[in-house]
């Protein structure tokens, strides 16, 4: 697979047609242009906005607060380039896809090259992580568009093997991480919501602003099916023979639980949590997942 | 195990067909099945062993489903289908295809009262609970004991039981029996009886052919638990003179504090007090009172004592003047004549009308109206004297004398033609002496005491058959032959007049004749007067060219005579008979010995070979088992187990 191929023109136009970079509040190195949708760090002042309820109270401007005892929040131009940093899973869970064309790893790493090339494009610097149940790759955060070729190089040699300890690896990536910035993590999250959760609570500690994608496959979220399973999983190895009422009631049950946890998780550690599908064309879930980012800021 | 399936059968095994439904609820089954699909998956954390369980569970569900499916498919084929146990004698029976021949007994000794209700209607209470379990579709054919043929039977339940006097007409029945079940798949023969010993004789020398029609026969006995009877039985005839005897005969238990009572007419004679212990006989005799009672009355005994079997504690008589015999003598006339002398001297009254007929001149007529036929001196062939004495020999008396001197004896060649070898003539020149050796035999009661010396036999023929009655010398003088078709007296010398001996000529000739008549005459002698209820009699009427009407005390017309060999008479009591010519005699019917005897007997069974045997209380608990078929009991329950089974285990 070629840069092209993973950045296909088919996949990016639509986010630059949907004006992505008109609406970004931030763009990194080159602000102004663009409005990022990844800001909330920078240094310098820009205006300030009424305090809507939800937001994190250490927001507030207390000392604007004390002398109109009105809530404010004090909105900042970047002034640094953001460092960000794409966590990719590469696990063999990853690797699976119901449909030949897409696995959810495929997807993945296209999603996580979309990014990349805009972050870099916003003269963002941009690192990559790849785990699975430990960290493969790691590239620390460059604007450099050498740095865009290392990561999608990274991307396109990395294949989905292993089992997942997302929790672990996120949280190794986390020991490794400096200065705050931004988190795109783009797994399956198959590990257990605590391991998870542990890994996101250092990601926050370490003052990281996280946006977690879950990759789905269109039958994970609705599993289905008229014949009887023989079912391997593809981490361990482990089989299974079920039939497809149970293996339905059970997967589609367990799934919904465990993204509900995912969701509660998120929500406490105040983190962008958006599930895409396989299914779902780039574009969409990209413009998704930034519309998303957008209003929350 | 085996022997447990070669015993299981079907009523409709057409049913099995139905078999097919198994195989198409089987096809469906692994049709419908869903292939297993392989597939790999991103993870299986979501399939917990919960998971693994159910879809186990699951599929054992839809296992025993199937099996419980199948097993309801199985349950109602073989309901319908009939299975059962065929080795159950009674099982037959539940056959929607089975055809039911049933005979009661109808012997008079089935009206034995015991506990409030007679053997028979006992019998027709059981056959009523055996038709009650029977299915709606299968015919029950009762034995009509009037018309003598099996009668479909229209109603459900016991029916009333009407005995009939007279000899058993089991034989009837089965040879019916045999007829109709040769044209029924499944024919089912009960015979309830209390299986008197002539009952139970007949029906062994039955068995075998019942056997061999490969049917079900089911012998139920009603015999009583301990049965005892009184009977009242009017011996010889009633004249008179003599008086009326009766004799008392006590079975079972004793009988005592009892009266017996003669009715004459509408007259109440006399009576008088009984004593009998069990098992025991006693004579009653009542003179006749000449003043009161005429000849030609009728009248009866009666016993006047508690009895389960009442009908023979009755016995009728009439009272007649002793009727004169009729003789005839056949062959040389002139010869003859002495014997006609020597048997009026002898008795007059007894031998009241002797006639001489030389064999040619023979008929019908004369033969039949005789009580006696004497063949002596006939040289030559007669075939109505022939056949006369080989087919009513037995009815008849006779004698048949052998001539040493005739060519073409009658006798020697009649003897011949019988299959006997041929006496051979024999000469004594000095003579030979009758020799009588036990003057209290039978033959010889009451001759008189004389002297034989004088009589001598010179010629004779030897050997002679039969049993020896009277010896002459080393060689035996008159024989009595008895087989199943002759039964004659023959003497191996002539008795007219004739050279070949001199008994004649002595005083030993007219009690010899008279009481050798008598001998022969002894065989039919009282069967002839005697009417017995239900028993077929010779037509007085027959070959006379008369005809007669029967009519009972109260001058109702029971029957007419005309040509017909045989009558009958169905129930005791006194009838008047009058002929077409003015004639008016009484008859008195009583019941026969042997119905009013209570011997029991148990048929032989042939050991499983499709007869069998019950009392009635074993045969009450075989129909109350067969009500509850444990086949169909265990069917009805496999068959709600799978329809519970259907219901617990259904997931649409």
């Amino acid at each position: 697979m070629n840069t092209f191929s993973v950045l296909r023109p088919e996949h990016m136009l639509p986010v630059r047609n949907l004006s992505l970079r008109a609406k970004m509040i931030v763009e990194g190195t080159i602000a102004g242009l663009h409005k990022s949708p990844f800001h909330g760090f920078s240094s310098e002042f820009l205006e300030y906005r009424p305090y809507l309820n939800g937001e994190p109270a250490r927001k507030i401007d207390w000392r604007k607060y004390a002398k109109s005892d009105k809530s404010v929040v004090r909105l900042y131009e970047d002034e640094t380039n953001m460092g960000a940093h794409i966590l990719i899973d590469k696990s063999a869970s990853m690797g699976f896809g119901s449909s030949a064309s897409m696995t959810k790893f495929d997807y993945g790493r296209t999603l996580a090259a979309a990014f990349a090339w805009i972050l870099i494009r916003q003269k963002d610097a941009v690192g990559l992580a790849a785990f699975d149940e430990r960290i493969h790759c790691y590239l620390s955060p460059k604007s450099t568009n050498l740095q865009l070729k290392n990561i999608i190089s990274h991307l396109e040699t990395a294949a989905a093997q292993n089992q997942t300890k997302c929790g672990d690896a996120i949280n190794d990536v986390a020991a490794m991480i400096k200065r705050r910035g931004l988190c795109i993590v783009i797994s399956d999250f198959f590990d257990s919501p605590e391991n998870i959760a542990r890994g996101l609570r250092h990601l926050r500690f370490k003052r990281q602003d996280i946006l977690a994608i879950a990759v789905a496959d269109p039958m994970e979220l609705d599993f289905s099916g008229r014949s009887d399973f023989r079912l391997k999983d593809l981490e361990t190895g482990q089989m299974i023979t079920i039939d497809s009422q149970t293996a339905a009631k059970f997967f589609n049950q367990g799934f919904a639980s465990h993204h509900a946890e995912l969701k509660t998780i998120s929500r406490e550690l105040e983190i962008d949590f958006a599930v895409v599908t396989t299914a779902e064309p780039f574009h969409t879930s990209l413009m998704r997942v930034i519309e998303k980012r957008r209003r929350l800021f | 195990m085996l022997s447990f399936l070669s015993s299981l059968s079907f009523f409709q095994s057409a049913f099995l067909w139905a078999s097919f439904f198994t195989a198409v609820i089987l096809f469906l089954h692994f049709f419908r099945r869903k292939a297993t699909k392989r597939m790999d998956i991103s993870t299986l954390r979501f399939f917990s062993t919960a998971a693994v369980s159910q879809s186990k569970a699951k599929k054992l569900r839809q296992l025993l489903l199937l099996i419980s499916r199948l097993l309801l498919i199985i349950v109602l084929i073989l309901i319908f289908a009939g299975l059962h146990d065929k080795r159950g004698p009674l099982v037959a029976l539940r056959d929607p295809q089975s055809t039911l021949y049933s005979w009661v007994d109808p012997a008079v000794s089935m009206e034995y009262m015991e506990n409030g209700k007679t053997s028979g209607q006992r019998a027709e209470d059981i056959l009523g609970s055996l038709v009650n379990i029977l299915p709606s579709t299968v015919d029950h054919y009762y034995f009509d004991h009037e018309s003598g043929r099996f009668l479909l039977s229209r109603e459900k339940g016991a029916r009333e039981f009407a005995g009939r006097f007279g000899p058993s007409n089991l034989e009837e029945a089965v040879n019916a029996f045999i007829a109709a079940s040769a044209f029924a798949a499944n024919a089912q023969f009960v015979m309830i009886s209390d299986f008197k010993t002539s009952t139970a004789a007949l029906f062994d020398s039955l068995s075998e052919r019942l056997v061999e029609t490969n049917k079900n026969v089911i012998c139920v006995s009603v015999t009583p638990s301990k049965p005892w009877n009184h009977s009242v039985k009017v011996s010889g005839s009633s004249t008179l003179k003599n008086g009326v005897s009766a004799v008392i005969h006590a079975d079972g238990a004793d009988l005592d504090s009892s009266f017996v009572e003669l009715v004459a007419g509408d007259l109440r004679i006399g009576q008088k007090k009984i004593v009998c212990v069990n098992g025991d006989s006693v004579q009653v005799t009542f003179d006749m009172p000449s003043g009161v009672i005429s000849s030609g009355s009728w009248g009866k005994i009666e016993l006047q004592a508690r009895d389960p079997l009442p009908f023979d504690n009755i016995g009728y008589f009439a009272l007649t003047a002793e009727r004169g015999r009729t003789v005839l003598v056949v062959g040389n006339a002139k010869r003859n004549k002495v014997i006609a002398a020597a048997l009026k001297a002898a008795a007059p009254d007894f031998w009241t009308n002797v006639s001489l007929k030389e064999g040619g001149e023979l008929s019908y007529e004369d033969l039949n109206s005789a009580d006696l036929v004497i063949v002596n001196s006939f040289s030559g062939q007669s075939r109505i004297l022939e056949s006369f004495i080989s087919g009513s020999g037995i009815d008849r008396g006779i004698i048949i004398c052998l001539d040493h001197y005739q060519e073409r004896d009658f006798g020697v060649d009649f003897l011949q033609r019988s299959g006997f070898s041929m006496p051979a003539a024999k000469t004594i020149e000095k003579g030979a002496n009758p020799v009588l050796t036990d003057t209290k035999s039978d033959l010889w009661m009451g001759f008189p005491n004389i002297s034989s010396s004088k009589a001598r036999i010179y010629r004779y023929r030897n050997p002679v058959p039969g049993t020896p009655l009277v010896r002459a010398g080393n060689f035996p003088l008159a024989t009595f032959v008895k087989n199943p078709k002759l039964e004659f007296v023959l003497l191996s010398t002539p008795i007219g007049i004739t050279d070949a001996n001199n008994l004649c000529e002595t005083g030993f000739f007219v009690p010899f004749v008279d009481r050798l008549s008598r001998f022969a005459l002894k065989g039919n002698a009282q069967t002839e007067n005697i009417w017995y209820a239900g028993h077929i009699q010779r037509n007085p009427f027959f070959g006379t060219e008369r005809s007669g009407a029967l009519y009972d005390k109260d001058a109702k017309l029971i029957s007419a005579w005309s040509a017909q060999p045989f009558v009958k008479v169905d129930k005791p009591g006194i009838y008047s008979l009058t002929s077409s010519t003015g004639e008016t005699s009484v008859i008195s019917v009583s019941t026969h010995p042997d119905e009013t005897e209570m011997k029991f007997k148990r048929p032989v069974i042939p050991n499983e070979r499709g007869i069998y045997y019950f009392e009635a209380q074993e045969l009450l608990e075989q129909i109350k088992n067969l009500s509850n078929n444990i086949w169909s009991n265990w069917l009805w329950v496999i068959l709600g187990v799978a329809l519970c089974a259907e219901a617990l285990l259904f997931r649409k």
